[in-house]
């Protein structure tokens, strides 16, 4: 399977994006030349010229954001972060999903799948969206930690991921037990433990990992929004920022995934757009990728069936 | 006189719920001789797989046996918990399917996917399994079963899925195997190999086997017992002689009138109503459940299987007149 999926270029050129991201988020303070930030900006007189944030002419590749952080660093340490839980929320998606619905089919609620079809036209970001701000409530009047914070807002992002899954796998399990050789393993005497886990799960498995790369995406999207919401995994942090004579309140991502980067300062829209559309493209590369990926596991899928 | 393995009485299979109730099989009876080989005959769509199944209690999750009974062995199926289905099923009765291609795992390797039944039914070490398994390929005529054995479906051809099914289906010797149309999807010569296999089994474990198809050239050869079906009804039935000598019901005739050539491949059944017989009746009644008059279809009425000579029935309506509507 592995093998076969390597061999698809498409998954690999996803794959090693993917990776190589991840790694040099990693390693880039080792091997890069790090001077992460730049407040200002000096002639050869060592005379202030001009003062954070800069545009990307200003200081290549991708300039500052308002601190005079450079936004090639925010990114790559932000590209941990960002990957991992992504990955983190749509395993744990993919896995409760899978374990209810094999352990649940006997109740064939329609109510229930009613419900969730009703779900599936809210935004999820919304739905997320209308999880979280307690959690930011309840979290302002007692602090929780970030880690807490964390984990909760992550079984969020799962929980509402669930339920639509569950649909689709059942839906799935459904369509396997109509197959013939079902009937015909039912025929000579096999019993339903054993047709689950020698003639179901096995079909089903050639889905997971497609399941799991859709997931992925939808998840960034889902992150990228909230960003937008200034909804921030990790939570943030209210502070005092600008000039003496201007001060303005902003709120600071604590964890500095990308979304984060976004939500602290998609008011600086106009004036700093840079701020805002470099994060963005870094999300829209990886689902690029990913969907790359994606195309590569369809098509083994397609070479397995003939 | 040999004894009753399978009885079939009055048994209705209907699908689907409210509005949408569909009976796909109405008042059938039916009944198998331990050694005997029955025949069930009809067009496709008539109810012949459906009324296999049942006997399995397989029936897809949207339909069920309304009433009649099914009994095997004097034990009555219908009663039967899952559990004990699961004993007869592979064991006691097994099936072939229609569909080769479809029946087997394309993912398993096919000497595996032989001993699921061999697992079930007889406890044996693994090592014995593969044994049997091996054993069961030669049986159904593979000369080199160590090397069939590790093959996946995909790479074996229409011919050798087929014994493949039935090396699964003979694996734990069965009393009755139901053979759903095993040779449709066949060309002609390996149609024979595969239903000598399936004769084979019959007389050398004197089983019984229930033999679905749409070709009269496979039931004068092979059947003692003939069930002619048509609409999810039995037409006519009788032994295989009588049925060929003196066939009654117009459908039965134009069923013996189109018996298959060699050269046809297995094309599926259209409808063979032969209506230059309809106009006679039977003794002042017309043949049910269907008259045709003109080439339209009319009439649904009350209908019975009456014994035209001993052991011959043949479905007509019961009354005298049927009007006819539309
Ligand atoms: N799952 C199902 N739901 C609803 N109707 C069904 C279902 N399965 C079968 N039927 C109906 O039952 C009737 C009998 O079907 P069956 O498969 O027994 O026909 P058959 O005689 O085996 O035909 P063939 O020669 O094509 O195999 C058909 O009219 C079919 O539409
Ligand atoms: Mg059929």
């Amino acid at each position: 399977m592995i093998v076969r999926l390597l061999k698809q270029p498409q998954f690999l050129i996803g794959f090693l994006f993917i990776v190589s991201f991840i790694l040099l988020s990693f390693i880039y303070p080792s091997v890069m030349d790090v001077q992460k930030e730049s407040k200002f900006l000096y002639d050869e007189n060592e005379v202030i010229v001009g003062i954070a944030p800069f545009s990307p002419k200003d200081m290549p590749p991708f300039g500052t954001d308002m601190n005079g952080k450079h936004l090639l660093y925010l990114v790559l340490e932000g590209a941990k972060y960002t990957i991992l839980i992504t990955l983190v929320i749509a395993f744990l998606r993919i896995f409760f999903a899978l374990f209810f619905s094999l352990f649940h089919r006997k109740s064939k609620s329609t109510f229930f799948d009613d419900i969730v079809q009703a779900t599936l036209y809210i935004p999820t970001a919304i739905l997320a969206y209308m999880f979280m701000v307690p959690l930011f409530v309840k979290d302002a009047t007692e602090p929780m930690g970030m880690m807490t914070l964390i984990v909760v807002q992550c079984l969020i992002l799962v929980g509402i991921g669930v339920p639509p899954l569950v649909s689709t796998f059942s839906e799935e399990i459904r369509s396997i037990l109509a197959k013939d050789y079902i009937v015909s393993t039912f025929s000579l005497g096999s019993k339903k433990p054993y047709v689950y886990y020698k003639h179901v799960l096995p079909e089903l498995s050639s889905k997971l990992l497609l399941l799991f790369a859709q997931q992925a995406i939808q998840t960034l999207i889902l992150l990228a929004h909230l960003g937008v919401l200034a909804v921030l995994i990790g939570g943030s942090k209210t502070v005092m920022m600008g000039d003496i004579f201007n001060l303005t309140p902003s709120t600071i991502s604590l964890s500095g995934e990308w979304a984060g980067i976004i939500g602290q300062s998609y008011q600086k829209l106009l004036t700093a757009p840079w701020i805002i559309l470099v994060p963005l493209s870094f999300f829209a590369f990886t689902i690029f990728s990913i969907n790359l990926m994606i195309q590569g596991i369809q098509n083994s899928l397609e070479s397995n069936k003939s | 006189m040999s004894s009753r393995l399978l009885e079939i009485n009055n048994l209705n299979i209907a699908f689907g719920s409210g509005k949408n109730v569909f009976n796909a099989v109405t008042d059938i009876s039916l009944s198998i001789n331990s050694g005997q080989t029955v025949a069930l005959i009809g067009e496709s769509g008539s109810g012949k797989s459906v009324t296999s199944l049942s006997v399995l209690k397989l029936l897809p999750a949207n339909g069920r046996a309304e009433s009649g009974s099914i009994s095997f062995d004097d034990k009555e199926i219908l009663q039967m918990t899952e559990k004990e289905m699961q004993k007869i099923r592979g064991n006691e009765i097994s099936m072939i399917f229609q569909d080769a291609i479809a029946s087997l795992n394309p993912a398993m390797k096919v000497g595996v996917q032989i001993t699921e039944g061999l697992k079930y039914h007889k406890q044996m070490p693994k090592s014995e399994l593969r044994a049997v398994a091996l054993s069961l390929l030669e049986q159904v005529g593979f000369h080199n079963p160590a090397h069939i054995y590790d093959q996946y479906p995909s790479q074996l051809s229409g011919g050798m899925k087929q014994r493949i099914l039935i090396a699964m289906a003979i694996s734990c010797k069965p009393k009755l195997i139901i053979a759903d149309e095993p040779t449709t999807a066949l060309d002609v010569t390996i149609q024979r190999q595969v239903l000598d296999l399936i004769a084979d089994y019959k007389i050398r474990e004197d089983a019984s086997v229930l033999m679905i198809t749409h070709d009269f050239g496979v039931v004068a050869e092979y059947a003692d017992w003939v069930y002619v079906m048509f609409g999810g009804r039995i037409v006519e039935s009788g032994d295989v002689f009588t049925i060929f000598n003196n066939p009654i019901h117009p459908y039965t005739k134009g069923l013996i009138g189109c018996i298959p050539s060699l050269e046809s491949d297995g094309e599926r059944l259209k409808s063979v109503y032969d209506y230059s017989f309809e106009e006679a009746g039977y003794k002042g009644r017309k043949f049910a459940p269907e008259t045709y008059s003109m080439e339209s279809k009319v009439y649904h009425a009350p209908s019975s299987l009456i014994e035209v000579e001993p052991g011959h029935y043949v479905r007509l309506f019961d009354e005298s007149e049927v009007t006819i509507v539309g």
